[in-house]
């Protein structure tokens, strides 16, 4: 790309990269304010960075604006997953705990709900629900 | 004609950096609602990351085949 037209490229990019920023802000901190309640959501992002992975490496724009847009996915991914605050790792962590505090089962032949915070499995997300059933679910 | 070239390039930052930021301002607040459950809304970070990367390279697209017209 000639220097010029870089410069109006990377000076006009400026504005819808903080934008994205602050999307990404503005997600992170609707994620963490509440891991249980959102788990759907955690997942929906962790699986859609997994996809924009491929696609900025497809991409043909420059190498600072791919940096920056990587960078801001990453931390998202971070935080997301829960590495250094609460997240994904967290929701499982917690369910773990209430499964090891489990010392009888019900006599009723009931479920032991140890996700009582976790809403229940939208239907747009229900792709999800083998890995759900598997992880956040304790049957007797 | 370096005047025009300037003035051609002033136009056209103007005119990208306008388009850009209108068009994610949009998206973005979609993501946003659509995070917290609106209904109505059911546009993701997925949706966003692409269009970030999709408007930024037609934009540059455009800069290439203009110029060489």
């Amino acid at each position: 790309m000639p220097a010029r037209q870089e410069d109006v490229f990377v000076n006009t990019s400026l504005s819808p990269l903080s934008q994205f920023s602050r999307t990404v802000k503005a997600l992170s901190t609707y994620v963490r304010s509440s891991p249980s309640q959102n788990i759907f959501l955690t997942l929906s992002i962790l699986e859609d960075v997994a996809v924009a992975e491929d696609i900025i490496a497809q991409s043909t724009l420059p190498r600072e604006t791919i940096e920056s847009i990587k960078r801001e996915s990453t931390g998202l991914e971070r935080e997301a997953k829960g590495v250094g605050t609460v997240g994904v790792a967290d929701v499982m962590e917690d369910i773990k705990r209430r499964g090891q505090s489990v010392l009888t089962l019900p006599s009723d032949a009931g479920i032991i709900d140890l996700t009582v915070d976790v809403p229940i499995l939208p239907p747009r997300l229900s792709y999800f629900s083998l890995f759900l059933v598997r992880d956040l679910t304790f049957h007797r | 004609m370096p005047g025009l070239e300037t003035q051609y390039e002033a136009i056209y930052a103007d005119v990208r950096g306008t388009y850009l930021a209108n068009s994610l301002a949009e998206i973005s607040a979609s993501v946003i609602s659509s995070a917290q459950g609106r209904p109505g809304q059911s546009i993701s970070l997925g949706s966003l990351l692409k269009a970030v990367i999709s408007l930024l390279e037609v934009s540059s697209l455009t800069w290439t085949v203009l110029s060489s017209s």
